[in-house]
């Protein structure tokens, strides 16, 4: 038979929270602050990662499994950041790579054409900056979930 | 910048807080601290590693660890379990919260059943990860410990989908009550709700 405990452990934070230290507006407004200064260094790093994916798609016209299994990390990378940097249809592409790849994973069998597509969308994403462009990047971005339902019925 | 805030919100002071972030990647560990420090925390501990990670959780007490996920088969879940399972009590209980950005249905159980005290998805905003440390310190949940689980109780209280949002299982039912369908009940039947009373069948 399972043994199974039950603890109340001191909670240490607990004592964190109380009437003095910063407010919720004041400790957000300070930390946008410091994300807005390491943006640039943010966007170097998404960057790098579509360049990435980049080198491997070229390397696997063939559509080797192995190889197109490790696009899953770098669009993971841009998945995980680019909402942060402000560039949130680039990073719901990227979220939606990361699911074409899992499902090809799962399946064992991958679809170059869409992974180049999803590439070729976040490659046009990330140089979106405006507003006057959401209705554009909204568009591109149901057309990969369109893709995405295509390749997996 | 000093914004002005409701007098009823609680204020966190994470100015004396030892934390500790784990990941591979320096740059997303980088937007973390930034984070962090921007609410205030002077104390922050860099662990490129789970390995690392759980050496330096075994070292010396933090009051919170934020550890990224990964990608790779021994990701921020090896950290968890690694720390809940260490044997020192003044250990083991730290809240942790794991970071994680796209999940593999095959990462869903890990991130489960690692023994995290919250998961959060990325990307990360101060308002989420905030509202997640507040929540946190105000956790009251009970650990479980057992052979195949060590972590805070995940048996929840379900009250439904916030005010004015549709849930998203299908039994979730919708705050808005809406008319009345039938004729209202009888102040009999009403009574009888209150007062039920033996019947023999």
């Amino acid at each position: 038979m399972t043994q199974v405990k039950f603890i109340k452990p001191v909670n240490r934070l607990a004592s964190r929270l109380g009437s003095t230290g910063l407010s919720r507006p004041s400790a957000i407004a300070q930390a946008d602050t410091n994300i807005k200064s390491i943006r640039d260094d943010i966007l170097a790093y998404i960057d790098s990662n579509i360049a990435l994916l980049d080198v491997i798609v070229s390397r696997c016209n063939d559509g080797t499994a192995p190889a197109l299994a490790t696009l899953y990390e770098p669009s993971n990378a841009v998945a995980g950041t680019a909402g942060t940097a402000g560039l949130v249809p680039l990073g719901r592409a990227a979220y939606s790579l990361c699911q074409l790849l899992a499902n090809g994973e799962q399946s064992g069998c991958y679809s170059l054409p869409a992974i180049k597509l999803h590439l070729d969308g976040m490659r046009l994403l990330r140089r979106f900056s405006s507003p006057d462009q959401d209705a554009d990047a909204a568009l591109i971005l149901e057309n990969l979930a369109k893709l995405i339902a295509n390749v997996t019925s | 910048m000093v914004v002005a805030a409701s007098p009823s919100e609680p204020k966190l002071d994470l100015a004396t807080a030892k934390i500790l972030v784990v990941g591979e990647k320096a740059s997303e560990l980088d937007i973390v601290a930034q984070m962090l420090m921007g609410f205030g925390v002077s104390s922050i501990q860099r662990a490129p590693s789970s390995e690392e990670g759980v050496r330096a959780a075994t070292r010396q007490r933090f009051d919170l660890a934020l550890v990224e996920s990964g990608t790779q088969a021994a990701g921020g879940y090896d950290f968890v379990e690694g720390v809940r399972r260490h044997d020192d009590p003044q250990y083991k209980y730290m809240p942790i919260i794991l970071l994680c950005g796209h999940l593999r249905k095959s990462d869903f159980e890990r991130a489960r059943d690692c023994g995290a005290s919250f998961l959060l998805t990325k990307p990360l905003s101060p308002q989420v990860l905030f509202d997640r440390i507040i929540w946190l310190a105000r956790d009251k949940r009970r650990f479980v410990e057992c052979s195949t689980y060590t972590g805070p109780d995940r048996r929840i209280k379900a009250y439904g989908p916030p005010a004015g949002m549709n849930g998203r299982r299908h039994d979730d039912l919708s705050g808005h009550v809406g008319e009345a369908k039938g004729e209202n009940l009888s102040q009999d039947a009403v009574d009888d709700f209150f007062s039920p009373k033996k019947v023999a069948l």
